[in-house]
């Protein structure tokens, strides 16, 4: 599949059609979820209403977790079958992925400050969302961190795959340690123990910022091939006027 | 105390509840500004390239 889709023309044909519809799913998705998050959703028997919280934070999480896993099984494709487009593809999400990251982490401690009592504690849970968001950073600083940006791809993607081991440790921290972060309740054994009226605003935002994660790594794909792109025609330019004198 | 300060204050927690949205609202308008400009830069001057080279060939 990913053979088919490597090519450029190609991807930008496919995208073409995809770009739209998350463009529109993510804003129907948002709406709705907003007026779910705000409206149409009971406060917290325990949590009152900062439960609202949950709706970004809950979601934010699972991108973030999301997007690293995408950015490592597409630097898997480079660095086997040295697809530059597949490079192009985890460079396009890294930004978006932090920006996940970054979410869950302010949230979290908005939260926590009036539920636990605190703005942070470095527990198993928060500790490994932090390293999360350090590896994109890292990521983005090796990947971009070269003169040539094609110099930086192998060491940033075996990054991107080192970094893998974190997200088994994010997802089960709580059940691993003791900490201060409730456990899993919507993807655990047993189905979620969340009621539903509450499940339903968090799965619809997390559509919403799926459709967003889309919306910009797409975004972002066409802008580096377009940067790719003028780098070449420049070389070539450079190399042309240079054959000429 | 009316319906929309209630709404505002989110039983007292307003200040939290408003911070992570407003937080989450800022991150995520800026990253999408950001993607958006440099898209817009980086094919205005891929255009502007593949005509300065299309003048060149026609008058060279």
């Amino acid at each position: 599949m990913f053979d088919y889709l490597a090519n450029p023309t190609r991807f930008r044909a496919i995208t073409a059609v995809i770009f739209p519809v998350a463009v529109v799913m993510t804003v129907t998705a948002m709406c709705y979820g907003l007026y779910l998050a705000f409206f149409a959703s009971p406060a917290d028997y325990q949590q009152g209403e900062t439960v609202r919280i949950m709706y970004i934070h809950v979601p934010a999480a699972w991108m973030a977790l999301l997007a690293y896993l995408a950015m490592a099984v597409s630097a898997i494709f480079y660095l086997v079958w040295r697809h530059p487009l597949a490079d192009i593809g985890a460079r396009a999400m890294a930004v978006p992925g932090a920006s996940f990251a970054l979410i869950t982490l302010l949230t979290g401690s908005f939260w926590g400050r009036p539920m636990w009592g605190t703005w942070w504690v470095w527990d198993a849970r928060l500790t490994s969302m932090l390293i999360l968001f350090f590896l994109y950073l890292g990521y983005i600083a090796l990947a971009d961190g070269f003169e040539r940006p094609e110099r930086g791809s192998k060491p940033a993607s075996l990054l991107l795959i080192v970094g893998v081991i974190n997200l088994p440790i994010i997802k089960f921290s709580v059940d691993w340690w003791n900490t201060l972060h409730q456990g899993s309740s919507v993807l655990r054994f047993g189905g979620p123990s969340i009621d539903p009226a509450m499940l339903l605003p968090l799965l619809i935002m997390a559509l919403a910022m799926l459709g967003w994660f889309i919306c910009i790594s797409i975004l972002r794909m066409n802008t580096l091939l377009a940067q790719r792109r003028l780098t070449a025609l420049e070389i070539r330019g450079h190399s042309s006027q240079r054959g000429q004198a | 105390m009316s319906g929309d300060i209630g709404f505002f204050a989110m039983g007292g927690y307003g200040f939290y509840i408003w911070s992570s949205w407003g937080a989450a609202a800022g991150i995520l308008i800026a990253v999408t500004c950001h993607s958006l400009i440099r898209s817009y830069r980086v094919k205005r001057q891929l255009n502007h390239h593949i005509t300065d080279q299309n003048e060149g060939d026609h008058f060279g």
